[in-house]
Formats: structure tokens, sequence, C-alpha cells
């Protein structure tokens, strides 16, 4: 069965979205995943799983440190990688944490297609979309009645 | 309907004809006792690629499906490139050198010249059948002589 998209924001709000919700009752929508979209959400749940957990609790002043935390290595990774290697207490190398982002990278974009892929493959939820019966939740959003 | 009148000059003729000849949808004619002999058809099996390939393609384009595998396929190029994009430059060059390389010249002439023959013959045929059902031609002059007896 094929899936109808109005428009292009309606393609991204479906392949990249968290999980489906019944527009009626409003709980989780209730579906079996296919292998692919299995593996699909295994290989982007290590970034897609943290931005979520991340973004649903933006507020907790722990998650705020974390962030801030992050990003100062981040800045100080891409400034002075040397230095950053320098003061590290594990033996970590730049090309190592470049290579790190490359391959979460490509696992992350690899598991958003497979996982879009198993979505558009899956009858029921193509049969639940196209008579608009469920209602994509993107990451970071919470379920709100 | 193609429009077409008696009064027109012979350009307009010409052309009124040659959409006749050519125009791959004839079903507005095609009805009752009306239908395309065999040499019409012949032609029409020749021109199949040409007309239903483009459409067939477009379909599978703008398929979900292909659209998502593309996408992603083109993300994990774009990444390996703006991570690494010397060793990618390097790698996507030969890729491509081997591919023009190895590809004869006088292979893609030839696949071109024997499409554009078989195009042509098929276009011809299929006018030739066209011109030559006396049904489909007394249908197509019909519009300008009930004009003509209307006046």
């Amino acid at each position: 069965m094929g899936i109808a998209f109005s428009s292009t924001r309606d393609y991204f709000g479906f392949i990249s979205c968290r999980e489906f919700v019944s527009s009626d009752s409003g709980n989780s929508f209730s579906y079996s995943k296919n292998t692919l979209e299995k593996i699909g959400e295994a290989m982007c749940k290590p970034i897609f799983g943290t931005a979520d957990i991340g973004l649903r609790n933006i507020r907790n002043p722990l998650v705020i440190t974390a962030i801030t935390i992050t990003i100062i290595a981040a800045i100080t990774l891409v400034f002075y990688p040397g230095t950053f290697a320098a003061l590290s207490t594990l033996a970590i190398q730049p090309w190592m944490v470049k290579f790190g982002f490359y391959l979460i990278s490509q696992t992350t974009v690899l598991g958003v297609g497979l996982r879009g892929l198993g979505r558009l493959n899956n009858d029921a939820v193509a049969a639940a979309w196209n008579a608009k019966t469920i209602i994509p939740i993107p990451i970071g959003a919470e379920r709100v009645r | 309907m193609i429009e077409y009148s008696n009064n027109d000059n012979i350009v307009f003729r010409f052309i009124s004809h040659y959409k006749l000849g050519t125009q791959s949808d004839l079903s507005e004619y095609y009805k009752g006792d009306v239908q395309p002999n065999l040499i019409e058809r012949i032609g029409d099996v020749g021109l199949w690629m040409l007309e239903n390939i483009p459409r067939k393609v477009w379909q599978m384009a703008t398929e979900p499906r292909v659209v998502t595998i593309a996408l992603t396929a083109m993300t994990l190029f774009s990444i390996t490139l703006a991570f690494y994009p010397v060793t990618t430059y390097l790698a996507t060059y030969d890729v491509v050198v081997f591919v023009v390389t190895n590809t004869p010249f006088w292979a893609v002439k030839l696949a071109v010249y024997i499409a554009l023959v078989e195009t042509t013959i098929a276009k011809a045929l299929r006018a030739y059948g066209r011109f030559s059902n006396q049904a489909l031609m007394d249908k197509f002059y019909q519009p300008q002589q009930n004009t003509a007896t209307n006046k």
C-alpha cells in the first residue's frame, strides 16, 4: 500500500517522528514494527533518544548544565584539538573524535532512512496515515491532548 | 479533438495533420467503429519506450520509498564529504574516471543512432497507419464539415 503525502513537510514529519499517536484516543498508536524499522530505530536511538530526553527535560538544571559542558567541550575541540587531547585524561586523539562523530552521524542518518523505509512498507501505518487517524509526534514533543 | 479547418492556410493544416499523425493519445477519436489499424499499433509499440518511460521514471522518482533511499544516500555522501573532503573527492573522481574510460564511445553512439532510427520509423508507421485509416480521417475532417453545414 502506498502512502500519500500532501507536502514535503508532511513527508519529513512522517519520516522523522518519534512515534505516532491515535488522533481519536490520544494514546500511542500500536502496530507491529517490521525488521527494517526496528533496525533503523536501534541505529538512530543514541542521538535521537538523547535529543528527545534532553528536549523534554530542557528546563531541568541538570540538563542545562550537561548541554553547557558538552558545547564548551565541542568548541574547545574545534578551536584547540591538540590542547584538548593533551588535557584529556584518556588517550583520545583528535582524529578519533572526528571519526567518532562521523560514525555516529552516518549511523544516525542510515538509521533514520531505514526506519522511514520500514514505516513506508508497513501496511498498518500506511492505512492509518492515509485515513488521517494517526498524528506524528516529533522528537522532544510531549503528547498533549 | 485536434482543430482542423479547410479554410486555414497550408501551415495550419500541415500542423493539424502533423498532430493527428504523431500525437500519442487519440482516444477522443477512437470510439465505436473507429479503431486503430495494425500499422498504427506497430508504430505504438515502437514508441512505447519513448512515451511511457519518462512518465514511469517520474512516477518512480516521486514515490516516497525511492525519495527516502535517495535522500539517505545523498546525506550519507554529504556527511562523508564534509568530514573527509579530500578522500571523498579522490574516490569519487576515480569512480567517475573509471566509468567514463570504460564506456566505449562507439557503443553510446550506436545506441543513440538505433534509438533515433527506431523512433523515426515508429512515428512514420503511426502516422501512415492513421492517415490510411479512412474512418479516422473521416472523423478528423467531420467537425469542419459540420461547421460548414451549420453556416
